[in-house]
């Protein structure tokens, strides 16, 4: 059987893009802020948002059976979108630190800064929630994001696996 | 013909399709950080527009409607690849294009205007694409078809 990790390769890469892609046009546009919630460009990326991240199993999957001319068992399909996720995971992690970096998205401490002004610490004895929240912004985020990824990235390769056949299936053809 | 079922890969394929519906859920029981912590790290997967999702004691969750109602669907499918796993093997593609027909369509109206989406139309559309999405995934990661 041929190698799988250009096809990993390829379809973590591009969905990270297309996922980034559509975080900052949303983000940017308008689309995530809650009063625009009815415009059509909101509605859009409603859907798009969810879907996005299950294209890195599905771009991997297309282009292995493409490119190779053979069918994925679901097995091998969901193993594909593992690694395909992973390789989302990590290039949207570091996608959006150059994002952050060229101030498209917000930095953590940002995000820990607008916690504080919405008055979640003010409680007595706040000192030890700031301090988790502080970890959970620099190291939690990465990790949920790479739990996500890989899990939708097996969703998409089980998925792809099903939908695109390119001849003979061993296991499932009856 | 008859299906081996590998129980370790279908546990699996559950427990991992359980994590993310229990993970957006927990919002309303945590602290208000952490509560912050966890709708920032679904920003980049879900809009999470308070208008368009679904709210526990009056404190929304991680993801809209329509994801949750993919995650909770995505968290059901295993246990449909039980019952209906012969089923999944022969018709795979035609049971994605009929699942996601129905939330394309939810969601397409939407945008031209020919219908406005209501919060059980997302949740529903949504689910039906991610019970057949798990089902697929669990048949994949436990289902050995062998011949006798």
């Amino acid at each position: 059987m041929p190698s799988k990790i250009q096809s990993i390769l390829i379809g973590g890469l591009l969905a990270a893009v297309i996922g980034v892609f559509i975080a900052v046009a949303s983000e940017v546009s308008g689309a995530s802020d809650p009063g625009n919630s009815s415009s059509a460009l909101g509605i859009v990326f409603q859907l798009l948002g969810c879907m996005a991240a299950m294209t890195s199993g599905l771009i991997a999957v297309w282009h292995y059976t493409n490119e190779n001319e053979l069918t994925l068992t679901g097995g091998q399909g969901v193993g594909v979108g593992v690694l395909a996720g992973l390789v989302y995971a990590v290039g949207i992690l570091i996608l959006s630190y150059v994002l952050v970096g060229i101030g498209l998205l917000p930095s953590p401490e940002e995000s820990f800064e607008r916690i504080r002004d919405s008055g979640a610490f003010d409680a007595p004895g706040a000192e030890q929630a700031e301090s988790i929240t502080r970890m959970m912004l620099t190291w939690g985020i990465p990790i949920i994001t790479t739990v996500i990824g890989v899990i939708m990235g097996l969703i998409g390769g089980a998925i792809g696996a099903a939908v695109f056949k390119r001849g003979a299936d061993d296991e499932m053809s009856e | 013909m008859t299906a081996q079922i590998n129980w370790l890969g279908w546990i699996g394929a559950w427990l991992l399709m359980a994590v993310l519906p229990i993970t957006v859920s927990l919002t309303p029981w945590i602290s208000e950080p952490l509560r912050y912590v966890l709708m920032e790290a679904f920003h980049i997967f879900c809009h999470q527009i308070p208008e368009r999702s679904p709210h526990v004691n009056g404190v929304q969750l991680a993801v809209c409607d329509r994801c949750y109602g993919i995650l909770i669907g995505l968290c059901s499918g295993p246990l449909m690849a039980l019952f209906y796993w012969k089923w999944i093997a022969r018709h795979a593609r035609m049971m994605i294009i009929v699942s996601i027909v129905p939330l394309v369509i939810d969601w397409g109206f939407g945008i031209v205007g020919v219908l406005s989406n209501t919060p059980e139309s997302r949740f529903v559309t949504g689910f039906l694409f991610g019970i057949v999405a798990g089902g697929l995934v669990a048949h994949g990661m436990s289902f050995r078809k062998h011949e006798q």
